[in-house]
C-alpha cells in the first residue's frame, strides 16, 4: 500500500523529491520534498481534506526551522522547507491511497500557482 | 491556533496573481528562513490601482499577503506606505507570536514596491524602519 501510494505520488506530482532510501525504510513510511512550497501551508490544507500528516518545519511545536535530519542529508533550506511526512498504519484502507493520490497533488498545484519560486522556474523555461 | 480570519485568508486568498508590466514590485524574505513574498502594483495618479501577490510560505504568511494587499487597493501611495505590520496582524484578528514576522514581511514588500515604483519614476526612495536591515526578519 505504502509502495502504490509513494509511485503515485511520484508519478502524478512533478518536482517531487523522495527523502531516504526507496526500499530500506519503515515500512508505513514516506518522506518526500515539493519544490517550490512549504510545509506548513501543504499541512493546513491537507488537515482542511481530512488527511493527517507531517512536516520537518514543525511550525506548531515551536521550531520554524526545517527538519534537521533533512538539512544533515544535505537537503538545500527551500527543499527541506517543503517535506512531508505521511504513515500508513494498520487502519489504512486502499480507498485512503486513492483519496491522498486525488486529493494531493490539486493541493500542491494549488500552492505552486501561488508561489514566486514556481513562477520564476516556470518562466526560466522550467529548468 | 489561527484566527478564522486567518483561516478564510488562507484558505481563500485574495488578489493572488501577478500583473503584467507592473508598475511597481517589491520580494522580500528568502527560501532559508521559508517565507518569500512578492508583490505587484498598479499604479494611476499616485493610487494603486491593483495589487496581486506570490507567496511561498506558511499560512499567516499566504493571509498576510492576502489581507495586507486588501488594505492597500485603492489607496495612495502615501497612505500604502504607512500600513503597519501590526494593523495587518490585527485585521486578520491577531498572529500568533512566532508568526508576527509574516505581518513584517508583508509591509517590507509593500514598502519595497512601492519604493521600485519610486525609482522607476525617477523620484527618490522613501526611508522606512527597515531601512539597512536588508532581508532580514527575526525568529525569535
Amino acid at each position: 500500500m505504502r509502495d502504490r501510494l509513494l509511485k503515485g505520488i511520484m508519478e502524478k506530482i512533478p518536482y517531487t523529491k523522495l527523502n531516504g532510501h526507496p526500499e530500506k525504510r519503515l515500512p508505513g513510511n514516506i518522506n518526500v520534498s515539493f519544490h517550490f512550497i512549504e510545509g506548513e501551508s501543504l499541512l493546513l490544507l491537507l488537515d482542511h481534506y481530512g488527511i493527517c500528516a507531517s512536516t520537518g518545519s514543525a511550525c506548531s511545536s515551536g521550531s520554524l526551522d526545517p527538519s534537521h535530519v533533512l538539512m544533515a542529508i544535505g537537503l538545500p533550506h527551500e527543499i527541506a522547507h517543503g517535506s512531508l511526512r505521511l504513515s500508513l498504519g494498520d487502519l489504512n484502507k486502499e480507498e485512503d491511497v486513492d483519496y491522498v493520490l486525488d486529493v494531493l497533488p490539486q493541493i500542491v498545484q494549488r500552492l505552486r500557482d501561488m508561489s514566486p519560486l514556481y513562477e520564476s522556474f516556470i518562466k526560466e523555461g522550467g529548468k | 491556533m489561527y484566527s478564522d480570519k486567518v483561516m478564510d485568508h488562507f484558505m481563500n486568498p485574495r488578489n493572488v496573481g501577478e500583473i503584467e508590466n507592473a508598475d511597481g514590485i517589491g520580494e522580500v524574505g528568502n527560501a532559508k528562513c521559508g517565507d518569500i513574498m512578492k508583490i505587484y502594483l498598479k499604479v494611476e495618479d499616485n493610487r494603486i490601482v491593483d495589487v496581486k501577490f506570490k507567496t511561498f510560505g506558511c499560512g499567516s504568511a499566504i493571509a498576510s499577503s492576502s489581507m495586507a494587499t486588501e488594505l492597500i487597493k485603492g489607496k495612495t501611495l502615501e497612505e500604502a506606505w504607512e500600513l503597519t505590520n501590526v494593523a495587518v496582524a490585527e485585521a486578520l484578528d491577531g498572529l500568533p507570536p512566532a508568526k508576527m514576522h509574516c505581518s513584517v514581511l508583508a509591509e517590507q514588500a509593500i514598502h519595497r514596491a512601492i519604493n521600485d515604483y519610486r525609482i522607476k519614476q525617477g523620484l527618490e526612495p522613501w526611508e522606512d524602519r527597515f531601512s539597512g536591515d536588508d532581508d532580514h526578519h527575526h525568529h525569535e
